[in-house]
């Protein structure tokens, strides 16, 4: 229990002062940057994606839909794994008006996971000829970070990404339904491809922390230190 | 007079610190003292009763959030808890103690302060407008929130200010708030407004949720789900005293466009144009048993609708009786 509303309030200020400029991203000009390049592969057996049910639409959406949480390719390859260097302050430039397209699409999200970088929105479009709504979660209480309804088709509309982190994208109308959007302080983050690689540019030479991280599969922490024009390789397993 | 205030201060004082030392004893040295203190409780308006604020918000001091943190431990820390995240007594302790009488849905967090009721955008935070007059309206139909209007206008401001210092959302997202909605004079309803209305709220598939006749009983209904995990209703359109935003044209207005954040109901602000939202409305408005076009019409400075126009207006399936009221 807090001892006192105003020290705790001064500190609470002093914090998020603190925390405001932690958290501030300045773009210069990286001439003289290099990669961060690797592969996110899978190990064991690989877990069964769970058939969906679906309770609702049937019409539309057919009686079963299959998850796709774990898409890993002949190789081991993982897809869908979000991979972002987390100490980053000063880099290159971005679009800060950029859009993350995101779709309600055959009673699915897709993509499954997206990443965006705070600030950039989010623009959400259905496909289907039904309601929708994408409702995003984030935080450790899993609040809602926003709801909106998509009752017409093919309109985008667009909202802000206000918050760093992991998002979850669920539908209220169709509980089967799921999607994430992972936003960063940064525009170093990406999602691993079909074959589980990854590319990250324009990187300031240095030392950093890259955090992985896969819905179902957790997330781990590897450093790597990126030379100026040099490419570094990150190569990451997660198991069963 | 100043001898007045101070007794009047004190005496308050005394009875709140009183009441302090028995719900949460280990707070009790902690009370507001100082010039700080007295500056804030005296200096802002004290009307009581009013929903909406009469005064400007008064700047947050120092004085002011330990005032409001002050009310908050008297009147709000049973249900919101003392670190206000929605876990008072009222709400943990209600299985053993009073299990006729749970709340319905978990008081409001304000440390992750995802609120339902605001005149904002879905995901912005809540103007202070929308909590002063939460605070004094209550939310008594889903929540069990009760209405704070008997508070003196800057105790309920303090408490805004209070319940502002537990999130750092307040401060972590300043930068991105969209502005509030714009909710203009209300438009008198007509009969092609009303066919109009039910041809949006079918569009918008409000009856997914609310059903076809607005009874809260769509195909989706049993199954959704707070923020909390907890089972939630669509609201029922012909009982207007269960309706959690306000019921009046406005009010309906601005939930559908908003949506109630941390609830399935989501914000069709990018789907509906201005005429179509009043269209909406109105629909929405007619499903109340007994609900009167003309009677509607007055109260909003307009004549009766003309007999060849009332003809049409079967399409609320409700009021057959619609003219005769209005001369009456």
């Amino acid at each position: 229990m807090k001892k006192s509303g105003i020290t705790s309030l001064a500190v609470g200020v002093s914090l998020m002062v603190v925390g405001a400029l932690s958290h501030a991203y300045e773009v210069i000009d990286v001439s003289n940057g290099g990669e961060v390049t690797g592969k996110i592969t899978f190990k064991g057996s690989v877990p069964e994606n769970p058939v969906l049910k679906v309770t609702k639409d049937e019409d539309y959406c057919g009686n079963t839909l299959k998850a796709d949480y774990y898409v890993v390719d002949s190789n081991g390859g993982l897809k869908n794994v979000v991979v972002m260097i987390e100490n980053i302050d000063k880099g290159k430039a971005y679009d800060k008006k950029g859009i993350v397209e995101f779709e309600n699409t055959k009673c699915m999200f897709s993509p499954h996971v997206s990443v965006g970088v705070r600030g950039q929105k989010l623009g959400i479009v259905s496909r289907d000829p039904i309601l929708h709504n994408t409702h995003l979660y984030h935080g450790p209480k899993q609040k809602t970070m926003y709801n909106v309804a998509i009752p017409l088709q093919d309109r985008v509309i667009k909202k802000p990404l206000r918050k760093p982190g992991e998002v979850v994208v669920k539908c209220d109308a169709h509980e089967w339904m799921l999607g994430y959007v992972y936003v960063g302080n940064n525009p170093y983050i990406t999602v691993t491809a079909e074959d589980g690689t990854f590319k990250i540019t324009d990187v300031p030479p240095g030392n950093y922390k890259v955090k992985i991280w896969h819905e179902k599969l957790g997330e781990a922490s590897q450093d790597v230190t990126v030379s100026a024009g040099g490419t570094a390789t990150l190569d990451y397993t997660f198991s069963n | 007079m100043i001898n007045l205030k101070w007794i009047f201060g004190l005496a308050g004082g005394v009875g709140l610190a009183a009441s302090l030392s028995i719900a949460v004893p280990t707070q009790s040295t902690d009370q507001p003292s100082g010039r700080s203190f007295y500056k804030a409780f005296f200096e802002y308006p004290s009307t009581t009763g009013n929903i909406e604020p009469v005064g400007e918000s008064p700047p947050v001091t120092p004085g002011l959030l330990k005032y409001g943190q002050w009310t908050y431990r008297g009147l709000c820390i049973g249900c919101h808890g003392p670190e206000g995240d929605g876990a008072g007594a009222v709400w943990e302790l209600a299985d053993k103690y009073s299990p006729n009488h749970k709340l319905p849905r978990r008081p409001r967090d304000f440390q992750s302060a995802v609120f339902k009721v605001r005149s904002t955008p879905s995901g912005s935070l809540p103007t202070d407008w929308d909590l002063f007059t939460a605070i004094s309206r209550g939310l008594v139909a889903d929540q069990d929130m009760p209405s704070f209007k008997f508070l003196p206008e800057r105790d309920r401001w303090a408490v805004v200010a209070y319940i502002k210092s537990l999130s750092d959302r307040w401060e972590e997202e300043k930068d991105y708030q969209e502005e509030p909605v714009e909710v203009g004079d209300v438009p008198p309803p007509d009969p092609e407004m009303l066919v109009a209305g039910k041809a949006v709220y079918k569009e918008m598939k409000c009856a997914k949720c609310h059903g076809p006749l607005g009874k809260g009983d769509g195909p989706s209904a049993p199954q959704l789900k707070d923020d909390n995990d907890l089972p939630i209703e669509p609201r029922d359109f012909t009982d207007p005293t269960q309706f959690v935003g306000s019921s009046s044209p406005k009010g309906i207005y601005r939930t559908f466009t908003t949506g109630f954040d941390g609830t399935p109901m989501p914000s069709f602000a990018d789907f509906l144009e201005e005429e179509q939202r009043w269209q909406l409305v109105w629909y929405v408005m007619s499903l109340r048993p007994g609900w009167d076009i003309n009677q509607a019409r007055r109260e909003l400075g307009a004549g009766p609708v003309t007999e060849s126009e009332t003809a049409s207006e079967s399409v609320t399936e409700s009021t057959p009786e619609t003219g005769e009221d209005a001369s009456g």
